[in-house]
């Protein structure tokens, strides 16, 4: 029988340290992180490969945000699950990320909720 | 296997040198007398210039010159410095595969004999005499940087890690992060959030350490074999390290032995990219700034 394959997720996050705890919390997780510390950097793994999952930050490097990633990865494919973490959305932030289909969590997150809602998205996705 | 990586091994961040300084500034060259190929080629077409190699005398390399109808490369001289230049009609080149192998292996063929100031792939004018206008221009330039990079080659090395291995290896020697991660498995943590980015920060924090002095022990074990080094910005997230070294062409070997040694010193736990020789690149860097002439 063949093996299932691993999802790909894609986590972008601008500080280094917070993006590595991410990769290794989701590689115990049997998933394959592709790490990016930009937008920039993001922009460029998603045109090299199909992700099954894109989380990140709501605040990236200089102004950036969460938000210019999402809309490239729906370009690319409309299907893709998107996850936002964020330490501070107002309401606003929330309502849009929603009308978007974005999964939130806010910051600081509780790791099992976050590591099974992740594993449901994904189920469901694949559905 | 491209021929110019043959090599199987890789420098931590040294200052530039004075003359490595130097020899990296631009050279601007500002023509005006003359117009910039941009439009259709004349009947005889255009130049194409792969480089500025030191030569009293008109040298011919062959019929390889890029374009696919292998054009004759040969030499466009003023005083003792010379344009290594094919005959084109085509003004823009693409920068296909084809194309770039084609100018490399010119490069590659002039550069057995002579030091070559590699020209930016692309580079055309559109007559000899453009040529010898540009050289007049910046004789002086030319031949100083030509006389630094007298005899030199240009070596690459990439160093990656791998992370994960790293990071388990830390787990267990770093007595910090070692007693850390056992106070929070011990004390079911693992799941709160404050306890795992603490743990990120100070693996992380770890890595870069590690990372930056295994950069400073090959630089080390380099710097008595070459000239001057570059550190450029490592690509991705496995590579640490991202060197060009200038080394003398008759101490070839001695660079190649030390690579080797430190490559075998750290066995599986890096892996040595080791590439070469090529022109300085890096080491050199000359604009053409040219504009169209108001005639």
């Amino acid at each position: 029988m063949a093996k299932a394959k691993k999802p790909e997720v894609l986590v972008v996050e601008d500080e280094a340290s917070v993006l590595l705890t991410y990769r290794m919390m989701l590689e115990e997780q049997g998933y394959i992180v592709s790490p990016a510390l930009s937008s920039q950097e993001a922009e460029a793994l998603l045109g090299k490969k199909r992700f099954d999952l894109v989380l990140c930050d709501l605040s990236l490097e200089q102004n950036h945000t969460g938000f210019e990633v999402f809309e490239r990865v729906r370009k690319r494919d409309p299907k893709v699950p998107c996850v936002m973490l964020t330490g501070y959305a107002n309401r606003e932030t929330t309502e849009r990320a929603e009308h978007a289909g974005i999964t939130v969590f806010f910051k600081p997150i509780e790791i099992d909720d976050f590591l099974q809602t992740l594993k449901a998205i994904l189920r469901n996705s694949h559905g | 296997m491209d021929s110019r990586q043959r090599r199987t091994a890789t420098k931590a961040p040294r200052k530039s040198t004075k003359a490595e300084k130097s020899a990296a500034e631009d050279v601007h060259v500002r023509i005006t007398e003359f117009a910039v190929p941009s439009e259709a080629p004349s009947v005889e077409g255009g130049r194409y210039v792969y480089g500025i190699i030191e030569a009293k005398q008109p040298l011919s390399f062959g019929k390889m010159g890029i374009g696919g109808a292998g054009e004759t490369v040969y030499t466009v001289n003023f005083q003792e410095i010379a344009a290594v230049v094919s005959k084109t009609s085509v003004y823009i080149f693409d920068p296909t595969r084809e194309n770039a192998l084609a100018h490399e292996h010119v490069i590659e063929t002039v550069m057995k004999t002579h030091t070559i100031i590699p020209m930016s792939f692309g580079t055309v004018f559109r007559t000899d005499d453009d040529i010898r206008e540009v050289l007049r221009s910046i004789f002086v330039s030319l031949k100083d940087v030509l006389k630094q990079m007298e005899g030199k080659l240009e070596f690459g090395l990439k160093v990656n890690w791998d992370r994960d291995r790293i990071i388990e290896e830390l787990k267990d020697s770093d007595e910090e992060i070692r007693q850390f991660h056992q106070e929070i498995t011990r004390k079911h943590l693992q799941s709160t959030y404050f306890a795992r980015m603490q743990l990120g920060r100070m693996i992380d924090k770890a890595l870069s350490e590690r990372a930056a002095q295994y950069v400073r022990d090959i630089y080390e074990a380099l710097r008595n074999v070459c000239v001057a080094s570059r550190d450029n910005k490592p690509i991705g997230d496995k590579m640490i390290m991202n060197a060009a070294f200038l080394v003398e062409r008759d101490r070839e070997a001695e660079f190649d032995a030390a690579v080797n040694k430190i490559a075998k010193f750290y066995g599986e736990l890096l892996n040595f990219k080791y590439t070469g020789p090529w022109p300085p690149y890096n080491f050199v860097n000359i604009r053409l700034k040219l504009e169209r002439g108001a005639s």
